[in-house]
């Protein structure tokens, strides 16, 4: 019986923000035949006849000879027969819990136990501690605890939510401080060590136990089990090992005496549940303080968002230009500025070029690197035109130039990128080259400059790095020029793009297809106004065909309907169409 | 109203010519970014590496800004300090870098730069320590006027951010 299913014995941990007091738990414990019943008999002594009687037949037919349930508040203290008999006698308490159990247990003897096997343990008591002690984790007999983890257990121990630390307060500041705040121990002692691990959420426990010894030998300590453990921790974490039965079928410990008795119990969760009406209302406090906490941000930041005209197309970029890397000579920095094709625009305040400090070249690896960090941030307009064909995205020009303590000034490359069309985060390595000069002698004297008395040829138009603003034709091409190959320039953007069309369609769509669509739209508002042309005409046409079937009686407007359908089958939908109208007509002068 | 969540660490510096390193860092932002949470500003712990070539500082970074546009998109500005064995602190240089405009987890790398002074000065710094610093330290964050500058390029600053955007679809604006 035992095979059929898998023994889940695995805890479960949930999370309440109600008050822990009202936990309740219900515990069902049954004895049932023995599993040896086969060989041993029945198991019992004579005097357990009456119980026999009363004893039914659970769903796997197994006779239940004993039912005990027992429905626990959270730390709601049950004895067992050993305690009874430890606390009944007076000389064995020596705290004043013991004394308050001795009372308790007094009053029980009086009364009668509400309980017989099963019984719990509190937080506050000594034998609870037991129940943690070091469990072996393997089946070796030599297990010991290592250091840490008997340190662990140390830590885990939960009363430390009212310890204090024994550092008197005109200590506290004489480490180094920051506000008064001391922020190393120098000399931890255990109980700090204890006190501020990170394992000290203070944990509550709560164990059921159960006597299962056999019948008539009730109080030896040999027999008891543990059924359940329940842990509550100050984050509102309940721990419940093992998890409750539910559904499930109930857990099965062997155990008790010569006979092997079968216990299967059963944990049940049974605390008062919240109301409908109670929950929502606590729904809707939460809701409420959501609200006040959005318009309170709205308040301050105000709800409004900068907008823009729709058919504006706006790009901005926050970048910076971070480095220049491998150029001939030291101590570099950039002149840099931003092209804007036709039709885009800006403010007209806004400087579009710039230029970095110079900068020291340090050596890392085998690179020599000059630093800029040299932020630029641009905020570009575009109209989405119906006429527009080709789309232009703007450039930036990169003049990487060395100068020296002589005054001595080096063109170190040329170069360009387009600002990124996708909008976040990017890296680009721009690599850069210069011009040398004509063929021949020109491009030694040159050379012979640059090294001696500095300076070289320079473009005339920086844009010629590009396509040149001047250049017309078919062909772009640079043979001719004779150049060097320079260093590279990394530099970072970030961009962000806005448009109106791009609110209409929150899809996830790649912003480019975006942008199209976007121009699409702009372009389609033109040959708008001719479909509008077309559906009104449509429209008209439609009104009157319906004007004209409401007078049509009704037998036989639906007859013609049912022709209609059969006759339309294998047509296309030309026909079709023709057919229908052919029909309406016939109708309508049928009507009249 | 958008908002912007800025979580992360300011990881730590490599390739300083010393180290036993701090940093002090400070987000700014345009004129319509408010904070609402957390604390843009911060100094880190001084990080004497053993025997490699970075100081690990793993500093948190994590604020919450809310804004009425898109202006003045938040930056991250830098200070690398080191002390000295005398407990000296000595500018090692000043870094910048925008916040990336696309949600998601960023390794960043940022670079820093430190001014020269004249060669005496410098030949001084090389036994007594002390450098020149900026008058203005807005200068690192405002490109103009930076050509009259001279400089020497320092190490990196690692960051990582994780950055969460709300609404910003909202009002038509692909980040």
């Amino acid at each position: 019986m035992d095979k059929l299913y898998e023994k889940d014995l695995g805890g479960a941990t949930y999370r309440s923000r109600d008050p822990i007091k009202n936990f309740t738990v219900k515990i069902k414990l049954q004895r049932l035949s023995a599993s040896t019943i086969g060989f041993l008999g029945k198991p019992g002594s004579p005097g357990d006849e009456n119980q026999e009687i009363t004893s039914s037949v659970n769903q796997y037919g197994q006779t239940i000879l004993e039912n005990e349930e027992l429905t626990v508040h959270w730390q709601q203290k049950f004895f067992s027969q050993r305690e009874m008999e430890f606390y009944g006698f007076e000389p064995n308490c020596t705290s004043v819990l013991d004394y308050k159990y001795h009372a308790e247990v007094e009053h029980i003897k009086v009364g009668g136990r509400p309980n017989t096997r099963l019984f719990t343990y509190v937080d506050k008591d000594r034998f609870s501690v037991v129940e943690e002690a070091y469990v072996p984790m393997t089946t070796s007999v030599n297990e010991m605890p290592s250091h840490l983890s008997s340190r662990v257990t140390e830590v885990r121990r939960r009363k430390n939510a009212n310890s204090s630390s024994t550092l008197q307060p005109w200590e506290l500041n004489k480490g180094r401080s920051v506000s008064g705040m001391k922020l190393v121990e120098e000399k931890p002692t255990d109980e700090f060590t204890v006190n501020h691990h990170v394992l000290n959420t203070p944990v509550h426990v709560f164990i059921i136990m159960a006597d299962l010894s056999p019948e008539g030998q009730l109080g030896s300590a040999e027999f008891e089990r543990r059924l359940c453990t329940i842990e509550y921790d100050d984050n509102c974490v309940i721990r419940v090992s093992p998890d409750f039965t539910r559904s499930k079928p109930p857990y099965r410990i062997e155990e008790g005496g010569l006979s092997r008795d079968i216990w299967d119990f059963q944990v049940e969760h049974v605390s008062n549940v919240v109301s409908k009406m109670e929950s929502r209302r606590e729904g809707k406090v939460i809701s409420e303080l959501y609200r006040k906490h959005q318009t309170y941000l709205k308040g301050l930041v105000g709800e409004s968002f900068e907008e823009l005209p729709s058919g504006i197309f706006r790009l901005l970029a926050y970048g910076e230009i971070l480095s220049a890397e491998s150029f001939e000579y030291d101590d570099l920095h950039v002149e840099f500025f931003v092209d804007l094709p036709k039709n885009w625009s800006c403010d007209p305040g806004q400087l579009l070029s710039g230029c970095t400090h110079s900068s020291r070249t340090t050596l890392t690896g085998n690179t020599e690197r000059a630093y800029f960090a040299q932020p630029f941030n641009y905020q570009l307009f575009f109209p989405l035109q119906e006429d527009q064909d080709t789309l232009d995205w703007p450039k930036i020009f990169l003049h990487v130039i060395s100068s020296d303590t002589w005054g001595r000034r080096r063109t170190e490359g040329y170069g360009y990128f387009s600002l990124p069309t996708r909008p976040g985060c990017q890296r680009i390595v721009v690599q850069c080259w210069r011009p040398t000069g004509n063929e021949g002698y020109e491009a030694i004297t040159s050379e012979l400059n640059r090294f001696f008395i500095g300076g070289n040829p320079e473009l005339e138009d920086i844009s010629y790095a590009a396509i040149p603003n001047t250049f017309e034709g078919k062909h772009l091409s640079k043979y001719g020029v004779r150049t060097e190959t320079g260093g590279s320039v990394t530099v970072q953007v970030n961009c962000i793009q806005q448009c109106k069309a791009f609110q209409e369609n929150l899809s996830t769509a790649v912003s480019r297809k975006k942008l199209q669509s976007a121009l699409q739209i702009a372009r389609g508002q033109a040959s708008k106004t001719a479909i509008h042309g077309v559906m009104d005409a449509y429209q008209r046409a439609r009104k009157r065909m319906q004007l004209a079937r409401e007078n049509v009686p009704n037998q036989i407007r639906e007859s013609a309907e049912k022709n209609a359908v059969e006759k339309l089958r294998g047509l296309t939908t030309q026909d079709k169409i023709k057919n229908i109208l052919r029909k309406a007509e016939d109708e309508q002068t049928e009507a009249k | 109203m958008a908002e912007v969540h800025i979580i992360g660490q300011v990881v730590g510096g490599s390739e300083f010519p010393n180290q036993s390193l701090f940093c002090k860092w400070g987000i700014h932002a345009g004129g319509a970014w408010k904070l609402i949470a957390g604390t843009k500003e911060g100094q880190t712990q001084v990080d004497i590496p053993e025997n490699e070539d970075f100081a690990y500082w793993s500093h948190p970074i994590d604020v919450h800004y809310a804004t009425k546009g898109l202006q003045g998109w938040p930056r991250i500005h830098l200070q690398v300090w080191h002390q000295d064995s005398f407990g000296r602190n000595e500018l090692y240089g000043y870094g910048f870098i925008h916040v990336p405009t696309s949600p998601g987890c960023h390794t960043l790398e940022c670079v820093t730069w430190k001014p020269n002074g004249t060669f005496q000065e410098e030949l001084m710094q090389r036994f007594v320590g002390g450098c020149p610093q900026l008058k203005n330290p807005d200068l690192v964050y405002s490109g103009a006027d930076r050509y009259k500058l001279h400089t020497t390029a320092m190490g990196k600053v690692h960051l990582k951010l994780n950055l969460v955007f709300r609404n910003f679809d909202k009002y038509g604006v692909e980040c």
